[in-house]
């Protein structure tokens, strides 16, 4: 434990910079969602669309990556048990649904 | 001996309240957390509990789990009491575990208790006069995981800022312990949307209400948290003895429920109030009386608490369709919430007649265009409409 308490601020700061670091990469893949206002707007139309059309709940998708031209997404079912989870890309201009491997 | 018979006295007084709570079944932000739906707190306190997800009895094991810590939390309130007379003592320990907070929330698989207990670490902390730059960097280690838990942590920054400001360490130091992690937590929001949307919208929900209700709802949820008593005691301590810490902490309690009340909140300003006693043991003259009173106030309000000791419609209608042969989604139609999903065993999708061909069941809590034209049939004496596929 001695050990280990010499160590107290080496452990924090390595967390925080891993976190930081991690969450600095997954933010820069959303950038255009917080620049670009027509950007987020259209995605929050398609998700809502897609998520109609698909019958999924709003709360199991999660934005991977944000450009132009597409949209890529995790979909998770979450329940009790094994969760389905997929990939889906989602076109920026036709709103069609592709799988991630396809594109 | 004695201890031990407290320490299992406490205990029983923790499973009663876990029990209580699972009478009714799992509410939709408790599914929530359960089952690691990532919105709107951080991931570390959900991602836990989604790993005990293959434990039969997780519902219950996080209900005792949960009221065990927040009850057996006296021994902590023991500890910061050192030098007050026994009776004081006891004082402080009933006033906790018979708040209405404990009382209705302990139970409860929610974000708001675990704060609670890590801001009654924090108020520990504070109130300690011990030497913590020993170990100053683990108190900035539990202040991170704190946020990481649920935003409301930072409620407890001017405690957390306080402890860190006494200790004398260098400045950037300082400001790195306490404001990176608030920053990082930043960083966390920006990076899911939809817990920026849900904070956004939690941030609003208060505005097309009048002053005065908001008032009278946050005065409220401040007077039952503490069961009037402690509420009250609470207050007079942390404003009598002029703990600033304390004084900002509970502040932004009641700016933060001002903008975004809910009712498990109230369970937040109560390692706040019990600092308040602490921190000013002349409120404590009369203990035995204060005490008694508390108790009286607390079974009184449990008298008249809405009790609900049914199964929810979720419940009822997922263990019907769960020991379905079929294989197959289940559809639900209209609004529903997550305790629908934490019942199911299999897929819950909303409801759209293209996944029909991929359904087993049907629950109609709205109306279900073209249900019955497709090998479906109804199941009847359910107050749930719920459709099952023809074998």
């Amino acid at each position: 434990m001695e050990r280990l308490n010499r160590y107290q601020w080496h452990i924090l700061w390595v967390t925080q910079g891993v976190i930081g670091v991690v969450l600095c990469v997954q933010l820069f893949s959303l950038v255009p969602l917080y620049t670009d206002s027509a950007i987020r707007s259209r995605t929050q139309v398609l998700l809502k669309a897609t998520a109609a059309r698909e019958g999924w709940l709003l709360s199991g998708v999660s934005i991977e990556r944000i450009t132009d031209e597409n949209i890529r997404v995790v979909y998770r079912s979450y329940n009790r048990g094994r969760d389905t989870e997929g990939c889906f890309v989602i076109d920026q201009k036709s709103g069609s649904l592709g799988l991630c491997n396809a594109s | 001996m004695q201890r031990i018979l407290t320490i299992v006295g406490l205990q029983a007084y923790a499973v009663l309240l876990a029990l209580y709570q699972g009478l009714s079944s799992v509410r939709t932000d408790e599914a929530k957390y359960l089952l690691d739906i990532p919105y709107p707190h951080p991931p570390l306190m959900r991602s836990v509990m989604e790993a005990t997800e293959f434990l039969e009895f997780q519902e219950m094991f996080w209900r005792v789990l949960l009221a065990t810590l927040l009850v057996q939390a006296v021994w902590l309130l023991v500890r910061m009491s050192t030098g007050f007379s026994p009776e004081q003592r006891l004082t402080i320990c009933g006033l906790w575990i018979f708040s209405s907070s404990i009382i209705f929330q302990s139970g409860t698989i929610m974000m708001a208790p675990i704060t609670a207990l890590q801001g009654l670490v924090f108020v520990w902390l504070w109130l300690s006069t011990e030497d913590q730059k020993s170990y100053a960097g683990w108190i900035a280690l539990f202040w991170l995981a704190s946020l990481f838990t649920a935003y409301q942590a930072v409620l407890f920054g001017p405690l957390v800022l306080a402890i860190f400001w006494r200790m004398r360490l260098p400045f950037v130091q300082t400001i790195l312990a306490v404001g990176v992690p608030i920053a990082l937590m930043m960083l966390y929001i920006g990076t899911n949307p939809l817990a920026a949307a849900s904070f956004l919208n939690a941030g609003g929900q208060n505005t097309h209400m009048t002053m005065i209700d908001t008032l009278q709802m946050v005065l409220g949820s401040w007077l039952t948290s503490g069961s009037v008593v402690l509420s009250i005691a609470g207050v007079v301590g942390i404003v009598r003895s002029k703990n600033y810490a304390l004084l900002g902490s509970i502040a932004l309690v009641f700016l933060f429920l001002m903008t975004s009340f809910r009712g498990y909140y109230a369970i937040l300003f109560l390692p706040l109030l019990i600092g308040g006693v602490i921190a000013y043991p002349a409120v404590l003259k009369k203990s035995a009386s204060l005490l008694a009173l508390q108790i009286v106030v607390s079974v009184w309000m449990f008298a008249h608490a809405s009790l609900a000791f049914y199964p929810s419609p979720a419940r009822t209608v997922m263990t019907m369709v769960n020991q379905l042969q079929s294989e197959g989604i289940v559809l639900i139609s209209g609004s529903f919430g997550h305790e629908w999903q934490y019942e199911s065993e299999g897929t819950v999708m909303r409801y759209t007649p293209s996944l029909l061909s991929k359904a087993k069941a049907v629950v109609c809590l709205d109306a279900c265009p073209g249900v019955g034209s497709y090998g479906f049939y109804q199941i009847g004496n359910t107050a749930t409409e719920v459709w099952v596929r023809r074998k």
